[in-house]
């Protein structure tokens, strides 16, 4: 039987759809959908008889521009999917910049750890920190929106980290994943917010599906690989992303991605992801 | 023929002070006899009464000091969760003096006393606060780092206070037999395991009070000598008793003594003072009543009436409460104003 999805999302939709149009035949146990609207377009809509409709004059061109649809019919998939919808890392290392908690490799190395500029917290009270900053972010907001409308099961996709990039970027509001990962608190780092979005997804009845580890590097980033040659969610379906984008994924990634969702709607375990070439690693 | 009496001022007689005076701000009812500036660098503890305190001086403009300020990513609901900002520290209810005593006996000494960590579930508590952790910890090494640290920053906190508020809540407290450290709540009420050969009642008295008073203000001298106290007693009656007698009973029994025990200090020292939330809540004369429907949470308007009187006396501005950054489900039965009342938890063994 062949299970019918639908993908909802934010710009971090294109690289599924991406590979969703250049992998024909790879998933053949499921029948696909992307819905992708920018910013918070998707939460502009509104349920009427099972379906779900753009209000905004901006919504409805995002529908009809990107989608080519007038609305959505919620009753017909088996399971939706949330794919980004800033439930991203950045979240966790904005908690990061303001307080530290056990686990932390930098904390065990930290001989005066009550003159730290971060108070100490304990790894619950980050995560329950983390996971109210969370639950308000779009992906749980879109869910609330849509579980009225469907009876369809609902999985929030991870937003993928940042690119491996961000280590030689010069802006100042990326120097905190500069500092998490010289210290060595990616790993830590990552496994907070995983935790958390997890809690987050679970307090509005959703399942959250983390990234796939094997395309992190340094514990919080994403490779290179995965990341260069993203394509924008755009009519077009060739544009490239700037070359300065370390936030996209490109569809080598959405392959993985939908890999890992589909091994979870079904149940069945997630098929290996191939081995990076050494070439490949060169991001790191 | 000439008496005393003659020349005492409108305060010291009932119907001029209560009767016939306007009593929703008992204009002379306190007369502080320390300063209080927005300047001056304050730290709370006590019992769950305190946190009023605490909240209404922060929104009043008072320098409220805090060892361990919630981050600023943290919002206000899981901030309460885990004990930030109920106090000038996450020391969570300090209900006894002897409590206190051997508190600031830590901090001075900086002592970690590896004994008092609790399961609770699969998990660890601090025996010594053991609700500001409310999923507990992963190990007693976490807890006894967590507790190096608070104490830590309450030292770093204490050197920059001019002014010490306590509220005494309780007489009655658990204790290990063999070191006599007084518990906040009793072993296996919030975690641990109640021993009757290890764990013993104890019901404070009148010179036990007083003496831990006289020690704890030593101990504050250590960090500033200039330090000041003021004392206070919570209104609030006991959840339960475990003296035998009635709950009522031992209530006044109770408050009588740290009553009795806080006029004794603050006539006999210099540098502290007393501040009669007790009498305006509990008194009649004082309007009211001053507490919720259980008889034992103190209202909003009773807080109001209480921190309206401070304030006014020390010439501050009367702040409304705010509401919290991030407001949590509506409660029907929620204590008033918020208050993280740790003794409620045995409550649940009255049903």
């Amino acid at each position: 039987m062949t299970l019918r999805l639908c993908f909802f999302g934010n710009s971090h939709i294109a690289a599924l759809r991406e590979a969703w149009r250049t992998n024909p035949g790879r998933w053949p146990e499921i029948e696909a959908s992307f819905i992708g609207a920018h910013g918070d377009l998707l939460l502009q809509t509104e349920i009427r008889e099972g379906r779900l409709h753009p209000v905004s004059a901006e919504a409805q061109d995002a529908f009809k521009r990107l989608n080519r649809l007038d609305s959505v019919d919620l009753a017909a998939p088996d399971a939706i999917i949330i794919v980004g919808c800033q439930m991203v890392l950045s979240q966790a290392v904005a908690i990061y910049r303001s307080m530290r908690w056990p686990g932390l490799p930098s904390l065990a190395r930290n001989p005066d750890i009550a003159s730290m500029k971060q108070p100490l917290v304990s790894y619950s009270a980050a995560r329950a920190t983390l996971s109210s900053v969370l639950s308000n972010r779009l992906g749980p907001a879109l869910v609330r929106h849509l579980r009225p409308g469907t009876e369809a099961s609902l999985w929030m996709l991870s937003q993928p980290r940042f690119s491996v990039g961000v280590l030689q970027t010069q802006k100042q509001h990326l120097k905190p994943y500069v500092v998490a990962v010289r210290s060595g608190d990616g790993f830590a780092l990552s496994s907070l917010f995983d935790d958390a979005a997890t809690h987050a997804a679970q307090s509005v009845g959703a399942t959250f599906l983390p990234q796939n580890p094997r395309t992190y590097r340094r514990g919080m980033l994403t490779d290179a690989a995965y990341m260069s040659g993203a394509i924008r969610l755009a009519t077009r379906q060739d544009l490239p992303q700037p070359a300065d984008d370390i936030a996209h994924a490109n569809g080598r990634y959405g392959a993985v991605a939908i890999d890992q969702v589909v091994a979870a709607v079904t149940g069945r375990p997630a098929g290996e992801v191939p081995e990076l070439s050494d070439v490949e690693k060169g991001g790191e | 023929m000439s008496h005393p009496y003659e020349s005492l001022p409108t305060r010291a007689f009932w119907r001029t002070a209560v009767a016939d005076e306007d009593r929703s701000v008992f204009p002379h009812l306190y007369e502080p006899r320390l300063t209080l500036l927005p300047t001056t660098g304050v730290a709370t503890a006590g019992s769950c009464f305190a946190q009023h305190i605490g909240r209404r001086l922060r929104l009043s403009g008072c320098h409220v000091l805090d060892a361990e300020p919630a981050p600023d990513t943290m919002n206000e609901a899981v901030a309460q969760a885990f004990g930030y900002s109920l106090f000038s520290g996450r020391t969570g209810n300090i209900y006894t003096s002897r409590q206190l005593r051997q508190f600031l006996t830590d901090v001075t000494e900086n002592y970690v006393d590896a004994r008092y960590v609790w399961k609770k579930g699969s998990a660890f508590i601090d025996a010594l606060r053991p609700t500001v952790e409310p999923e507990g910890l992963s190990s007693p090494e976490e807890v006894l780092l967590h507790r190096r640290y608070h104490l830590e920053r309450t030292a770093q906190m204490l050197r920059n206070a001019d002014l010490f508020v306590f509220t005494l809540g309780l007489t009655e407290c658990w204790e290990d037999r063999q070191t006599g450290r007084i518990f906040p709540l009793c072993p296996g009420v919030a975690g641990g395991t109640f021993d009757p050969e290890q764990h013993a009642f104890r019901n404070l008295r009148y010179p036990d009070v007083l003496q831990d008073l006289i020690a704890v203000r030593e101990l504050l001298h250590g960090f500033n000598p200039a330090m000041q106290m003021l004392i206070t007693v919570s209104p609030v009656p006991l959840t339960a008793t475990v003296s035998g007698d009635h709950v009522m009973t031992a209530t006044t029994a109770s408050k009588a003594i740290l009553r009795a025990a806080a006029d004794e200090f603050v006539k006999t020292t210099n540098g502290t003072d007393y501040f009669p939330s007790f009498e305006i809540i509990t008194q009649p004369a004082s309007g009211g009543p001053w507490f919720e429907a259980n008889m034992r949470s103190v209202s909003a308007a009773g807080v109001d009436k209480v921190m309206g009187i401070f304030l006014a006396a020390h010439g501050l501005v009367v702040a409304p409460p705010s509401a919290p950054k991030t407001v949590s489900q509506p409660d029907d039965n929620a204590e008033a104003d918020d208050v993280v009342c740790d003794e409620i938890l045995l409550d649940e063994f009255s049903r």
